[in-house]
């Protein structure tokens, strides 16, 4: 991604919202905005999210792309939010045998990566409560 | 509504980290083989349709098909580049598939290949992750296998497999992939040394995730006509289904996965007109141990959340009740991801002609091939007969 696309959505990157369809009712994260995989409707509308939400599964990532190296392994979680919306997300690190499948967590602004050139992209993680 | 398409050549490379060869080698070696196998020049090809799905990120080329076009004399004869994350191959016969049963094209060549040796593994992770959304779901720190990793965490929650359960099917695909000498990890393992190998994303172990992988492999495709008049095995696709899934998978619900499968696969039968207990061969796609326990379930031939049970008894070998994977599958012969699809085509024929070059299974008359590809976005399926 470059600077100027982060630049673009950064104001996304850094609050924690998803999309409710406002003819379903059903919340999507934040990425699926345009049409609502449900009912196909258009009519979206952001939300805001508190930031609580329970773990439901989780993995751990050996392998990771090159932006990431040297940061493995590190925990990935779906984990449901407080608002009912299914996501997932990284976890802040931690020892992998440190989380559980119903753990609470809390979302924060964390640095995600860096760039090829050393600039710093952040972003949504979530720490256990 | 019934079809018939022949396939009149089969053309494959090596799989494996082939330092001596670029894409280019690897796709003009695989089209000639299938020309040549199916007795024609490239005067006699009407299409051209090149399955590639990363040459920009792993190669730094564009404009594939004409490039290989080009290569094989095929200039002034049309060319198109057909790209679908794993799936590419699998659609790229599509295509063909539609020109021919349009009547628009004859016969048409059709080759998938991938080079992916030439980056290191981040890198060529990097470029993977690039099929599925980067900017957003993936711009964490996702990856294709952790995105799998989620929903075998999720099968094994729900249906009480283990991870020794899973581990069955890469002992199965390397069982085969050993016997097959046209693939990449040609050795054989224990359930134990899948589970000691080291976890690429919990739960996966290093032997249930497929390599990166160079190779090409092509078929030609033609009109029903052509077909008859050759004097090769009639080997026709009586069946296909192609169908769509979400474009973010961390997320989803192994419904969305066994759905992605059970859509194509279903129509693909019901226009072959058979039902899955019929099928005596099929190559389904299995990058993830996972995936090929839940594409089984989807195409029939066992009960959601019992497809383990199937892999660990055994009935999934050559000499089983539904044979699967029997040239090793994606995990063990590799997976250049755009060259897949063509190869499991290129199998299966193979198996129905009865030239397989590892394990054959005896005799079959129904053949069937699964290629999905991407985060869970598309999966082409294709049924096949050998007619008298």
């Amino acid at each position: 991604m470059s600077v100027i696309e982060y630049r673009r959505m950064a104001l996304d990157k850094l609050h924690l919202h998803g999309y409710r369809c406002k003819d379903c009712g059903v919340l999507h994260p934040s990425w699926e905005k345009y049409t609502c995989g449900e009912c196909r409707s258009s009519n979206l509308v952001r939300e805001d999210l508190s930031g609580k939400a329970k773990v439901t599964h989780f993995g751990a990532v050996y392998y990771p792309p090159t932006e990431f190296k040297g940061e493995e392994p590190y925990l990935l979680a779906e984990i449901v939010t407080e608002e009912g919306l299914r996501t997932s997300s990284r976890i802040v690190k931690m020892p992998l045998d440190a989380l559980k499948v119903g753990d609470t967590v809390q979302s924060t602004i964390r640095r995600v990566k860096i760039g090829p050139e050393g600039e710093l992209y952040y972003g949504v993680k979530f720490d256990k409560v | 509504m019934g079809i018939k398409i022949g396939v009149l050549g089969t053309g494959k490379t090596k799989h494996g980290i082939l330092y001596d060869k670029s894409l280019r080698d690897l796709m003009v070696e695989a089209g000639r083989k299938a020309m040549q196998d199916a007795g024609l020049g490239p005067e006699d090809i009407d299409l051209l349709v090149v399955g590639n799905a990363a040459s920009i990120g792993f190669n730094s080329e564009n404009n594939l098909a004409a490039m290989i076009g080009d290569h094989l004399g095929l200039v002034p004869k049309p060319n198109v580049r057909c790209e679908a994350a794993c799936g590419t191959g699998g659609w790229a016969a599509q295509i063909a598939a539609m020109g021919i049963l349009s009547g628009l094209y004859k016969t048409v060549l059709v080759i998938g290949g991938e080079k992916m040796s030439d980056v290191t593994t981040d890198v060529g992770t990097t470029v993977i992750a690039q099929a599925a959304d980067a900017k957003e779901e993936y711009f964490g720190g996702h990856t294709f296998p952790s995105g799998v990793a989620m929903y075998a965490a999720r099968y094994m929650a729900r249906f009480g497999s283990t991870e020794a359960d899973m581990a069955h099917v890469a002992v199965k695909n390397h069982y085969y992939g050993a016997r097959n000498p046209d693939a990449q990890l040609r050795f054989e393992c224990t359930v134990e040394e899948v589970l000691k190998s080291p976890y690429v994303a919990k739960p996966l172990h290093l032997f249930e995730v497929c390599p990166m992988t160079d190779a090409a492999s092509a078929v030609v495709l033609c009109n029903e006509d052509i077909m008859k008049a050759s004097n090769k095995p009639q080997v026709y696709i009586t069946g296909t289904g192609v169908g769509s899934g979400t474009f973010y998978n961390t997320c989803d619900q192994l419904e969305d996965n066994w759905g992605l499968v059970k859509g194509p696969v279903d129509k693909a039968y019901e226009m072959a007109g058979v039902k899955p207990s019929q099928i005596n061969i099929a190559e389904i796609y299995n990058a993830f141990s996972i995936q090929e326990i839940l594409g089984l379930e989807a195409a029939g031939f066992a009960p959601y959340g019992e497809g383990w049970k199937l892999v660990a008894e055994g009935h999934t070998h050559h000499d089983g009740r539904i044979p699967i994977n029997i040239s090793g599958g994606v995990l063990s012969k590799g997976h250049p991801l755009g060259a897949t699809g063509t190869s499991e085509i290129v199998d299966v024929v193979q198996q129905l002609r009865g030239d397989f070059p590892g394990v054959k299974v005896k005799d079959p008359e129904f053949g069937l091939s699964i290629n999905r590809g991407g985060p869970g976005s598309v999966c082409v399926c294709y049924v096949y007969q050998r007619m008298a």
